[in-house]
């Protein structure tokens, strides 16, 4: 009976020891800045696209109009200061302010305020604009949300730029410091990542296309996705399948197989595949790339380090105060 | 704890966080299996149901309360949205469509066009209530009061199409139709037939024969 409770006990020590390493170890901050940069850059052209046509959208006379939302939205959480705005001067005015948010947190000027001030203004944004939305601003939401809880502006950013300059030894970089709160941000990415997969390969499983290996037909012979002709593959019944296959099990099974440094490698490069194959022929570009962005979350900071090493490459000796010089 | 690794947060710090955390990811898992348990009718597991309705106030709030179903179950057809503006009854209409990729430019802006016309589709049921004789005594007022949502929801959203078009036009009437756009089969495409041949397109009923159903 001893023997069996300390077992026991040792199991629970080891998975809350487990539970701390995975959430709780500091991380360098060069993976969830270079993700900064790249959502910071998404949601702006995302906003940008939608200046193309504010009124339509946003406006008094926009395609979903207040009542309508009212009944698409019947019973749910959500609120959108948009709906405050009568006046287009005071839209525009709001959407440029919101457009030099998304600005300023790509170069990481003061990147955890305006994580937070991105983050209010995408979902406000996305409750505004029931109707025209789909996964783009789904996962869009989801990564300046974590963004927030991270040290995102720690590494290539305009307030390290800063940190630096305040430096009084301005020969010695200052690395970028690894934080907890950097950590906790990236694993929460990746596992709502994997959430995000498992139920994209479970709902596929509801299907019959995926098993017969016609989806990929289906969304390829789909002229109002199509972006590039893809259609010669009705000529290619084998590969359609295969290609319909390998879909459904690698998103259903991304979750599991992630995780492992030796099938990592290979499920990132499917991921690529896919979402490349998903922008280039189905007409979704944003959407393959912020698939991609969130895709990140599962490259080391060392690698991104090396991948992305400009900040090395900064002139210390300029950023430094006037007067500094150095041997 | 004793963890090396966690030497940068206090032990409360830490037990704070995980439960924020727990609590967090229950949200973000819950919210897409809830989507998964729900069938046409709108009758889902009374399980997962209840507890997703416990933290729907918060993913739904922060927008986090999707089911990540993207081309599933299947890829399935097109939905359009084809109109007719008529500012004068005297004159010959205007005509023009969601999505239009001639005049809806970058992709993205042609994309939430799009959407738009889909949306308009999804939200579709017929307007006869469902019939009681199909379902269980005790589901039906959830089923009809699920088909009234929807109806409601439906023909606020055509109205409100309508609406908008006849601002950007100047119109006095406005005529809309969802059209389907079927998918061609590959031996259709190896036999000569194009994605776009006009008989492909269906104009799709606004009344459905029979009983509705949500």
């Amino acid at each position: 009976m001893k023997t069996l409770a300390r077992s026991i006990l040792e199991l629970v020590q080891e998975a809350s020891s487990g539970w701390n390493r995975f959430w709780f170890t500091p991380q360098a901050p060069h993976t969830l800045s270079l993700i900064r940069i790249l959502v910071g850059l998404m949601l702006f052209y995302t906003h940008l696209v939608w200046a193309l046509d504010l009124n339509s959208f946003l406006g008094s006379d926009s395609w979903v109009s207040r009542p309508a939302w009212d009944a698409v939205n019947v019973d749910a959480y959500v609120w959108s200061y948009l709906w405050l705005v009568e006046s287009p001067t005071v839209l525009w005015m709001l959407h440029v302010a919101a457009l030099g948010v998304f600005a300023l947190l790509t170069v990481g000027y003061r990147s955890r305020l305006m994580a937070v001030l991105a983050w209010f203004i995408s979902v406000n944004y996305c409750h505004r604009l029931t109707g025209a939305l789909f996964g783009l601003d789904q996962i869009n939401v989801m990564l300046v949300m974590y963004l927030m809880l991270g040290e995102n502006g720690a590494a290539y950013s305009v307030d390290w730029l800063r940190q630096m300059r305040r430096n009084e030894s301005p020969c010695d970089p200052v690395e970028p410091t690894a934080a907890v709160g950097t950590n906790i941000a990236i694993r929460l990415i990746q596992i709502h990542l994997c959430l995000v997969y498992f139920f994209g390969g479970i709902a596929k499983m509801h299907g019959t296309a995926w098993w017969d290996g016609s989806a990929t037909w289906m969304a390829v012979a789909n002229y109002e996705y199509q972006s590039l002709d893809m259609t010669w593959l009705a000529h290619y019944p084998l590969l359609t399948a295969f290609l319909t296959h390998v879909t459904m099990l690698w998103e259903a099974y991304y979750c599991f197989l992630v995780w492992p440094r030796v099938t990592r490698p290979v499920v990132l490069f499917v991921a690529v595949c896919v979402h490349i194959g998903i922008a280039v022929s189905l007409g979704m570009a944003t959407f393959g790339l912020v698939m991609l962005i969130a895709n990140v979350a599962f490259i080391s900071p060392c690698v991104v380090r090396r991948l992305v090493p400009w900040w090395q490459q900064v002139d210390l000796i300029h950023l430094s105060t006037p007067g500094v010089r150095t041997a | 704890m004793n963890d090396a690794h966690a030497a940068g947060w206090s032990r409360n710090q830490r037990r704070l966080a995980t439960i924020f955390l727990l609590l967090h990811l229950i949200a973000v898992f819950i919210a897409p299996f809830s989507f998964e348990t729900v069938m046409d009718s709108g009758i889902g597991s009374p399980f997962v149901l209840r507890i997703a309705e416990w933290f729907r106030p918060y993913t739904q709030a922060v927008y986090l309360h999707h089911g990540y179903a993207f081309f599933a179950p299947d890829p399935g057809p097109s939905h359009l949205l084809h109109y007719r503006t008529y500012v004068s009854e005297r004159q010959s209409p205007q005509v023009g469509k969601l999505p239009d990729r001639n005049s809806q430019w970058p992709r993205l802006l042609y994309h939430r066009h799009f959407m738009l016309s889909e949306q308009l589709h999804a939200n579709f049921v017929p307007p006869q209530p469902p019939s009681r004789e199909l379902y269980d005594p005790e589901l039906f007022p959830y089923v009809k009061r699920v088909w009234s949502i929807r109806r409601r929801a439906y023909e606020q959203q055509w109205s409100s199409y309508q609406r908008h078009l006849k601002r950007k036009y100047g119109a006095g009437r406005i005529e809309m139709e969802r059209v389907e756009h079927r998918l061609i089969f590959p031996n259709e495409l190896r036999a000569g037939k194009k994605v776009t041949d006009s008989d492909l397109y269906v104009v799709l009923p606004e009344n459905r024969e029979g009983e509705g159903r949500p």
